[in-house]
């Protein structure tokens, strides 16, 4: 797999808002991601995970994250907040 | 707990000027042999026939967001925009998930979350009247009978008063929301370099109308990638009221600007001329705008 750390921090952040976003719509206690997002947003994170999905050669398609720890990593790791809480954030 | 297994993947990519989609094909079952009826998953889930059970299952167990190359070094991120389920034996499904570029997905403002910043750390600012004196004391010998009484005025002189630069009560912020690239176009900026500087005219982020102070917005964009905008702001309190010795009771915006002009007047105890305020005069240097014009998700 093609590692991806040369990416820019801003592009990370633009990846963190997306898997942010479609996180905080979909319900259960279980996010699915890539293990490209996973490796670029969550290694050494301590998210803890769920479920791996492997196909039977052991290659893994899926990693299923903590939902609640996801969310609260990427919105504290990269300075994310909902709109409706900035005012309390900076006042 | 239930799981599925993969049989098989394929994956199909199309990336062109415009656009970008990849559509993996999985086959899909039960973990643990769902075609085996003694298997104590069969019948909970990937049921025969049980279609809702199938697409819950897929919809939970595989990745909404996708990352691919932009053919230039980076990466675009794509998102779940559709899938597809064949059953092709009990149990045993045909899935297909296609990824796309999100555009349009939003609409107006940025999305459900944005990056924030601060920071407290104040200007340089120049004052002309202090909050207190805290000492007044005269030199042996000159011959007065008291201290000048100078009011509050700081920086006194014969001809005016000279006031004294000190660190000012500060606080910046920006805000990054993302946006579609769609935004980005000559019609939005336009109206963003209208309103810098501006005041808010209502509410934002709470603060009251006049308290932000809108300053610009910096920002790049790629067509077909969603792009980070940072507006940048600077608040500042309101004046409601505030006593104003000689003068009516004050009221200001908060960047607003307040300037005394004096005039000379005798000090009997101490027998030299002193400054005084003569006019108060609030001076609004920016307008006030509709900050929501920024698209700003608030």
């Amino acid at each position: 797999m093609t590692e991806l750390h040369h990416l820019s921090s801003n592009r990370v952040d633009v990846i963190a808002f997306h898997v942010l976003s479609r996180m905080a719509k979909t319900t259960g206690n279980a996010v699915p991601v890539s293990p490209e997002i996973y490796n670029v947003l969550f290694k050494a994170s301590g998210v803890g995970i769920i479920s791996v999905i492997k196909d039977r050669k052991g290659t893994t398609h899926v990693i299923r994250l903590n939902k609640e720890q996801a969310m609260e990593y990427l919105q504290q790791s990269r300075g994310f907040v909902k709109p409706k809480d900035v005012a309390n954030a900076v006042r | 707990m239930l799981s599925v297994e993969i049989f098989k993947e394929s994956r199909q990519i199309s990336l062109s000027g415009s656009s970008a989609t990849e559509k993996f094909v999985y086959v899909v079952c039960s973990e643990n042999g769902d075609l085996d009826e003694a298997s104590s998953d069969f019948g909970e889930f990937w049921e025969p026939n049980d279609d809702i059970a199938a697409v819950n299952a897929v919809l939970s167990y595989f990745p909404y967001v996708r990352l691919m190359t932009d053919g230039a070094g980076g990466v675009v991120v794509l998102e779940l925009d559709s899938i597809e389920l064949n059953q092709i034996s009990d149990g045993r499904w045909k899935v297909e998930l296609n990824y796309i570029l999100p555009q349009g997905q939003l609409t107006g403002g940025g999305g459900e979350y944005v990056k924030l910043s601060f920071s407290t750390k104040g200007n340089n600012i120049k004052i002309t009247n202090s909050l207190q004196v805290m000492s007044a004391d005269l030199a042996t010998g000159i011959g007065l009978a008291d201290v000048p009484d100078t009011g509050n005025l700081i920086g006194v002189t014969k001809d005016s008063v000279e006031g004294a630069t000190v660190q000012g009560k500060g606080f910046n912020f920006e805000v990054t929301a993302y946006f579609e690239s769609t935004i980005a176009n000559f019609g939005y900026m336009n109206t963003i370099y209208h309103l810098s500087p501006s005041m808010n005219d209502a509410a934002m982020f709470g603060f009251a109308a006049g308290e932000l102070l809108f300053l610009g917005m910096s920002g790049s964009a790629t067509l077909y990638r969603r792009v980070p905008i940072t507006f940048e702001f600077v608040a500042s309190p309101n004046i409601n009221g505030e006593a104003d010795p000689g003068f009516p009771v004050l009221f200001a915006l908060g960047h607003d600007i307040i300037d005394y002009r004096y005039y000379d007047t005798g000090d009997d105890v101490a027998g030299v001329l002193v400054k005084r305020p003569l006019t108060r005069y609030v001076h609004r240097v920016h307008p006030l705008r509709n900050l929501n014009l920024l698209g700003i998700p608030t």
